[in-house]
């Protein structure tokens, strides 16, 4: 059983404003994405109550507004949200905020809010319209691009830095130039892939055709050729995570974030709370029921941690981060896959390798290993 | 004979059919109707009589007009290289040139022609539209749009209302110069 101690530090504090998203994007996980419910002041305030007094604030952590369209709620409503965090904020640790957004939204008032409060911004954009209304639609099946764009627009008028994730399909493989085109031309410098994910409702994924591997490998490695070669610089953030893991191997013994209980903490509009991989709130899986463990209203953290449920499962992702440093050799550098993507694919977060694991982990870092011995060969 | 039209698998170009085809009528020419346009479209762009649309990316023909820059001004723009790397674009794209194409930059001035004698493909980097002609069907290409050509049925480039400049790769051919800069 993990103590508190044991548990935690708390990294991200993911909390669900509502579970409505103003698109419907195809590849979505989110199970509850057409419902309109919002979160009140009073769980809002029973969330930062739980947390702060939890025991798992023992370093800076990051706030972020997700699993649904933060930008649905006016800025005012995270206003009021920041006056209760600062609040109940008394650890004396700094809380950054952090928004994913489709940026459809953005407007004046959103900007005003972004730059008084210093809070970072995710936009989910999908490369040039093409590629982007293919997947991110509105409800009756037309584009989000132009919206999309027009958001980016705005928080750049205001002198709003933000970085992008971009999931990759299969149809995006092929088009390395085009994506970095967009990138340059949107002047975007900070660029994160996602791959399309088997998760929660989304149970197929075009990466999992044969021969996606390959067409993967090809795509990145060409993507980050033109990206080592800009004068313009763009940081991609597996780039510079495969670097890092290559400079400073995880130990064994080290769970990632995903892997470890309680430093993500997830809650959503109704108080529910689970840990690890965010996409496991709102889910349940045959063997193990609900992924929620309790309730910020009632449920305290020591509750939860002699839950034997919980127990269960946090011994179940336990053996399949050992499996990975068992029987993958990157396990040394990412540190074992993320437990909710084992559980979609494999149902069982025992197991070991997945799609994601292939694609966004294994091939992202052998691309980037060949890139920096090249970069570091001696001239001949 | 007239040769069909395709875009080039793992390529997409903005704008439409309509845009870019033209008939022969009279003296003159002619958008298409919707069935004159249908048969104008390639049943497979996997054939190789087929006239493959694609296009090259911007970062791509930024560097082209760099590298003109380049010889203009000091005389090192350095075309073999451009060219390495539009065969190693196109290649990506599968849809790789010839091992022994020749690739030559080729600068149209007005009222001049373009020598399409063992041309594989075209591509416009001006900003006009680049016109090639078959039998009754003409078709503009865009700025940073190409084509491969049709084995069966050679492209002729007409005239020019203005001065263009492309890159034109040849399957090679007795009488046909290495890469080089000079048009």
């Amino acid at each position: 059983m993990p103590a508190v101690g044991a548990s935690g530090p708390l990294e991200l504090l993911v909390v669900q404003p509502t579970p409505f998203c103003n698109i419907d994007c195809s590849y979505c996980y989110l199970p509850d994405r057409r419902n309109t419910r919002k979160i009140t002041a009073e769980i809002l305030e029973q969330i930062f109550a739980w947390t702060f007094r939890s025991g798992l604030v023992r370093e800076p952590f990051t706030l972020l507004w997700h699993a649904g369209e933060p930008t649905v709620l006016p800025a005012s409503f995270y206003e009021e949200a920041t006056v209760l965090l600062e609040r109940h904020n008394d650890s004396g640790f700094e809380v950054t905020q952090s928004f994913q957004t489709n940026a459809t939204l953005i407007d004046d008032a959103w900007c005003e809010f972004i730059k008084r409060r210093n809070v970072h911004v995710g936009v989910s954009v999908d490369g040039p319209a093409f590629l982007h209304d293919r997947y991110r639609k509105t409800r009756r099946g037309g584009g989000t691009f132009e919206k999309t764009l027009q958001g980016m627009r705005r928080l750049q008028e205001h002198g709003i830095d933000f970085n992008t994730i971009t999931v990759l399909t299969a149809d995006s493989l092929s088009y390395p130039d085009e994506l970095f085109d967009f990138f340059v031309e949107n002047g975007i410098r900070s660029v994160s892939f996602n791959v399309e994910e088997i998760e929660g409702p989304h149970v197929q994924s075009s990466l999992a055709r044969g021969g996606t591997e390959e067409r993967f490998r090809r795509f990145y490695s060409r993507f980050l050729d033109l990206v080592l070669a800009s004068k313009e610089p763009i940081e991609v953030r597996e780039f510079s995570t495969a670097q890092g893991g290559i400079a400073h191997r995880i130990d064994a013994e080290t769970r990632t974030q995903e892997s470890r209980p309680f430093a993500i903490l997830n809650v959503d509009c109704e108080g529910n709370f689970s840990t690890y991989s965010p996409e496991l709130l709102g889910l349940s899986g045959p063997r193990h029921g609900s992924f929620a463990f309790g309730n910020v209203a009632r449920d305290s953290l020591d509750r939860v941690l002699t839950d034997p449920r919980f127990i269960a499962l946090d011994e179940e992702i336990r053996r399949g981060v050992e499996r990975c440093h068992e029987t993958c050799s990157y396990a040394p550098y990412c540190g074992g896959g993320p437990p909710g993507n084992k559980f979609f694919e494999n149902g069982d977060f025992a197991t070991t390798e997945t799609l994601s694991c292939r694609l966004h982990k294994q091939v992202t870092f052998d691309v980037a290993l060949t890139k920096l011995e090249r970069v570091m060969a001696p001239a001949s | 004979m007239r040769p069909a039209f395709a875009i080039a698998p793992d390529f997409h170009l903005s704008g439409g059919w309509s845009d870019r085809l033209l008939l022969a009528e009279g003296e003159g020419w002619r958008s298409p109707r919707e069935d004159e346009l249908a048969a104008l479209m390639g049943e497979s762009s996997e054939a190789e009589s087929a006239v493959l649309l694609f296009t090259v990316p911007a970062h791509m023909r930024g560097r082209f007009w760099e590298m003109l820059g380049e010889e203009a001004a000091e005389g090192t723009g350095d075309f073999v290289t451009f060219a390495a790397d539009l065969r190693q674009f196109l290649a990506f794209k599968e849809l790789p040139p010839p091992a022994d194409a020749l690739f030559d930059l080729v600068v149209q001035d007005v009222g001049g022609a373009v020598d399409t004698a063992g041309l594989w493909a075209l591509v416009n980097f001006g900003d006009e539209p680049l016109v090639l002609d078959w039998p009754d069907v003409r078709l503009r290409l865009g700025s940073g749009e190409g084509c491969r050509t049709s084995t069966e049925l050679p492209a002729v480039a007409p005239p020019a209302d203005d001065p263009n400049v492309m890159v034109a790769i040849r399957r090679e051919a007795p009488g046909v110069d290495r890469p080089k800069l000079d048009s």
